[in-house]
Order: structure tokens, then C-alpha cells, then sequence
């Protein structure tokens, strides 16, 4: 067997790092910007990297790519961020439950698991976005839909696990109630797991983000949005490339750093635990 | 093996009434459906009329177990755009997405193959035995339509080599074929690759070598061991072939079932829509039963272990 640890303390660093430009970039994007991201200057529109004063260009608008790379990454990251949360604290609480309480709590919720992991989440993503109306709230919801099984399954049979331990026992001997005990002695054992969990379904949420963005049910014209700019770039190849293809660099950079940080906490826990490796690509 | 196709059939039926339920559930979610099945522009009159029509005043309960009949017999609201049956229109467009979706897991097999017998059979480590792991890594991270659109941008527009886009001849299929199974080789050559490191450590591999057995041959019984884990794999992909044909069909504008969701949804054509989801969710779980009882019937082991559990 290699030993790749060296390396893989690297690509972990690496992954963090670029991460966390990344989310430091977007957060000081209005400063960064040299131009509104929204304001059209008709006059230079499809202007190339460096023409007028545009150093990465300008779309089909006339608007500066630079100011809307630096702004796209808000509604990703945001959405991610929002819909990792809401799936993470929503299937880590039932699987927390499920696990604990077991009997027909654990087969329902099992059951329903089952039900929507044999779906595929794109095509739940399209269901609810066609009829249930669309907006950022309906899109993080969507997301975390479709994510929560995840945090379910594993935490349910971490605490399976948990359970027979001697220090659960110890406290539900001594008359603690069972909320308690979840709180205080199960979730502490299922943080770290909960974590790893949620740097890789960080890589999947900004994927589909950006693929329902791409395909308009996701941000909305003329919001700056990484998946949107490639779609609208994809008309504009054959005379502008810069339009779509720096943004979905900005994309690759994104899901790659977060895969990248998560495969090495998830390395670090393998072995213990059941986990999944890089988020399976949906879209 | 009676037992087990039963067990799986009502597994099946199980996740048929759960999608179908979410769908019914997110159909009536926002009211009344017919305000969205309606034509744009209609009057409430034109509303309440179409309503009635399809059934959508009636109570809740009654039109819940109305919808089951109706998704079966293949009755939906006609397509707003193509004035027929939302079905028909869906049926028709079936060939090019199941042409699409057989071309891309052909490839993926193909590549998984080639990369996980690289990557898994080569001694030592380093970047020599590992490069096509980390191409798997890359086509898991990059999103699907930006493959595409990379593809277009470089064998359509810079190179002139393929169409951008459509479905004449062999070369329109190509690049939304190679595209999609970027997001299918992965997991198959991921799971390949380590059941095959994992057959060759074992010690009938060594025996083999000790009693000079050839490499290729050595190789060749490692692979065949290695099969059953990786075509379980290979069942668990149809979601993602099947989730990103509506994407990649997007991107290359082929006319198959995915594109017609996005159109229809563009055009507000909600009576295609829903047929389109109904029916894409539906061939989804049946696909799935396949899949499982295929499983069962190459390996007794599956058998056996679901019919004492």
C-alpha cells in the first residue's frame, strides 16, 4: 500500500483555501468590482478580454464579465450554503430521532428515504419548481429536498450504533430524558460525521444551483449568476467564448475545492464510518 | 426466485404510489391546477370550464384516486402547444433520448473499463498508475452542461469537427453522448478500479502467479470477480443517465423527452409538462425494477440474502 498522506494534506489545503478565496472574494465583490455588474454600455457589447478598458471583456449587453464573475458566485454559494443547512439540520434531526426512538417512527421515515433516494433529484427539483412556483426560498427547499436522505441514513445508523454504548445507557438509567440524551450524548458523536457530510452535499447543491440556473429555473435574468452567464454565453460562442466559459471556470473552482476538502475530512474519518465519497453529480 | 421477483414488485408499486403521490401532492399544491393548465391569457370563465372538464372541482379525495387511473391509462390534459395527447407527444420523443442515454453508457462502460484496468492494475503509485482516476475526479466536478458547452465551444466551433447541436446523422450524437457519460464513468470507474485492486491482492491472484500464470490472464479472472460490484453500480447510474438527459439534451438541443420538459415549461405548457415528469418518474422506478431483478438473477447471493431477510 502508498502512503499518500503528504499529498492528500495538500489537495485538502488547497481545497480549503480556494474555498475560502472564493467566499472572501464574493463577499467583497461590491468593493472588487470596477462596474455595476447590471450596467449595460451598448456601445461595447461582446468587447474581448482586454478591449475598452474590459479586462475580461463584456457579455452580449455590454456588461463588464469581471464585475459579474466577481458578483456570480453569490446566489450559488448562498443557495448552497442555505440548502446544505436546511437538509443537514432536517435529515440529522429525523435520523437522530429515527436512530433513537426506532419502531414505526424509524420504518416510516426509512421507508420515505427510500421512496425519494429512488428518485432522481433532478427530476424532483423540475416537479416542484414547475408547479410549486419558483423563487430563491422554493430553490434552497428544493435542494435540501433533495439532500436530506443523506444526513438521514447516516446519522440514523450512526446512532443505531450509538446507542447500545455504555454512557447512553448510563444516562437513561439515571432517569435523563430521551430528549436529553439526544442532545447531549448522540449529537455530539454524530457532529463530525454531520460535517464531512455537508462539505461534500456543499459540491452537489452548488451543482444543481447552477444546472437549474442554466437551464432558467434557477437565478433569474439579469442577476449575475455563474450557471445563468453560461447560459447565456452558449448563444455568443462562436463570436465571444469569454462570455460562458470563464464563468463555468469559476464553477469548476468552486465544486472542485469543496470536493476536494471533503474527500480529505472524509479520508480522515474512513474507516469508522460509513461515507460518501464525492458527491455523485445529479446534473 | 418467485418470492423475490414479488418482494420487488412490491417494492416497486410502493415507490410508484410515492411518486405519484408527490406528484399529485405538488400538482395541487398551489390551488387549483386548471390555472395552470389553462392556455395563457384565459378568462375565468375559460378557467372554471376547464376545471370542470378535467375533473379539478371535484373533491380532493375523489380526484387523488381518479389520478391513479388516469396516469395509467395514459389519459393527461392534451398539450397546450401540439393540440394532442401530452402522451403521444412524449412517446415520440422517446427514441432519441433512449438513443442518447444506450450511446453514453456504452462509452461509460468503455472508459470506466479502460480507466479502472489502468489505474487498478499498475503496481506502485504516483501520478503514472493514478492520471485517470484524477480525469474521473475532474468529470465529477464539473458540471454537466459546462462539459457541453466546453465540447461545442471546441469541436463545434474552434475545430469545425461536429455540429453544435441537432440530431442529423452520427456526429450530432457524439458530443451529447460523450458529455453525458462524463457524469456516469465516474462512479463505475471508481468502483472498478477498487474492486479490482481488491481481487488482486487476494490470494487466489497469488496463487495464480506463483503457479505462472500469464499477466492477462491473471488480469482476466480479477476483472470477472470484480464485475458484480461494478454492475451493481451500473443499475444505480440509470438515475443519473436518466436525470442527465434533461440537462445535456438542453445543452445540444436533441429532441428527446428531457428537451420537451424544458421547452414545455418555457412555453407554460403544463399539461406537458406533468405528462413528461409523470412519465420520466414512472420509467424511472420501473427501470430500477429491472435492474434489481436482472441483479437477482446473475447472483444468487442477492436472491437468497432478500429472501431470508
Amino acid at each position: 500500500m502508498r502512503n499518500p498522506k503528504p499529498r492528500r494534506l495538500n489537495a485538502g489545503t488547497v481545497g480549503a483555501a480556494v474555498l475560502g478565496l472564493i467566499v472572501l472574494v464574493t463577499l467583497l465583490a461590491p468593493v472588487l468590482a470596477p462596474h455595476d455588474p447590471l450596467a449595460q454600455d451598448l456601445a461595447h457589447t461582446n468587447a474581448a478580454p482586454g478591449e475598452h478598458g474590459y479586462l475580461l471583456g463584456t457579455d452580449q449587453l455590454g456588461r463588464d464579465l469581471l464585475s459579474r464573475l466577481l458578483h456570480g458566485a453569490r446566489t450559488p454559494l448562498l443557495v448552497g450554503v442555505l440548502a446544505v443547512l436546511c437538509g443537514g439540520v432536517f435529515g440529522t434531526a429525523l435520523g437522530l430521532a429515527a436512530g433513537f426512538a426506532r419502531g414505526w417512527l424509524d420504518q416510516l421515515l426509512s421507508r420515505l428515504t427510500d421512496i425519494q433516494l429512488a428518485l432522481p433529484s433532478i427530476l424532483l427539483a423540475l416537479l416542484v419548481l414547475s408547479f410549486g412556483g419558483r423563487s430563491t426560498a422554493v430553490l434552497v427547499l428544493v435542494i435540501a429536498l433533495t439532500g436530506w436522505p443523506t444526513y438521514f441514513r447516516l446519522v440514523r445508523s450512526r446512532v443505531l450504533a450509538l446507542r447500545t454504548s455504555e454512557y447512553v445507557e448510563a444516562s437513561l438509567t439515571q432517569g435523563v430524558p430521551a430528549w436529553r440524551v439526544a442532545v447531549r450524548d448522540l449529537l455530539p458523536g454524530v457532529r463530525g460525521l454531520v460535517a464531512v457530510t455537508a462539505t461534500l452535499d456543499l459540491s452537489r447543491a452548488v451543482l444543481m444551483e447552477a444546472g437549474l440556473s442554466y437551464l432558467g429555473l434557477g437565478a433569474q435574468a439579469p442577476e449575475a449568476d455563474w450557471g445563468l452567464m453560461v447560459s447565456e454565453g452558449q448563444g455568443q460562442l462562436l463570436s465571444s467564448w469569454w462570455i460562458a466559459v470563464l464563468p463555468g471556470l469559476g464553477l469548476v473552482a468552486l465544486v472542485i475545492s469543496a470536493n476536494l476538502l471533503g474527500e480529505r475530512l472524509a479520508s480522515r474519518r474512513r474507516g469508522a464510518t460509513h461515507l460518501p465519497t464525492t458527491a455523485t453529480r445529479t446534473v | 426466485m418467485v418470492r423475490f421477483v414479488l418482494r420487488h414488485l412490491g417494492l416497486t408499486l410502493v415507490a410508484v404510489w410515492g411518486a405519484l403521490s408527490a406528484v399529485f401532492l405538488v400538482l395541487h399544491s398551489s390551488g387549483n391546477p386548471a390555472v395552470m393548465m389553462a392556455p395563457v391569457g384565459a378568462d375565468e370563465d375559460q378557467i372554471a370550464r376547464l376545471s370542470h372538464a378535467l375533473g379539478y372541482d371535484r373533491p380532493l379525495a375523489e380526484q387523488y384516486v381518479s389520478f391513479f387511473g388516469d396516469v395509467l391509462r395514459g389519459d393527461f390534459p392534451d398539450s397546450l402547444t401540439f393540440q394532442q395527447s401530452a402522451l403521444h407527444v412524449v412517446l415520440e420523443r422517446l427514441p432519441a433520448t433512449l438513443t442518447l442515454a444506450g450511446t453514453a453508457l456504452l462509452i461509460a462502460c468503455v472508459a470506466a473499463a479502460a480507466a479502472g484496468l489502468w489505474s487498478g492494475s499498475r503496481e506502485g503509485g504516483g501520478a503514472r498508475r493514478e492520471w485517470p482516476m484524477w480525469l474521473v475526479f475532474l468529470a465529477q466536478s464539473v458540471p454537466g452542461f459546462y462539459i457541453g458547452v466546453l465540447l461545442v465551444w471546441i469541436f463545434g466551433v474552434q475545430l469545425r469537427w461536429l455540429p453544435t447541436s441537432g440530431s442529423e446523422g452520427a456526429g450530432a450524437l457524439l458530443l451529447p453522448a460523450l458529455t453525458l457519460a462524463c457524469g456516469v464513468t465516474p462512479p463505475l470507474a471508481r468502483v472498478f478500479r477498487n474492486s479490482l485492486r481488491g481481487e488482486l491482492s487476494r490470494p487466489y491472484t497469488r496463487t495464480g502467479i506463483a503457479l505462472g500464470m500469464s499477466r492477462a490472464r491473471v488480469l482476466r479472472h480479477a476483472a470477472h470477480g470484480s464485475m458484480l460490484p461494478t454492475l451493481t453500480i451500473l443499475g444505480l447510474e440509470a438515475g443519473a443517465l436518466l436525470g442527465g438527459t434533461v440537462i445535456i439534451e438542453s445543452v445540444f438541443s436533441w429532441p428527446g423527452v428531457g428537451q420537451l420538459v424544458i421547452t414545455a415549461l418555457q412555453n407554460e405548457d403544463y399539461p406537458l409538462v406533468l405528462a413528461d415528469l409523470t412519465f420520466l418518474i414512472t420509467a424511472f422506478v420501473l427501470v430500477n425494477l429491472i435492474v434489481d431483478l436482472l441483479y437477482g438473477l446473475l447472483d444468487p447471493r442477492v436472491r437468497h440474502a432478500s429472501e431470508r431477510s
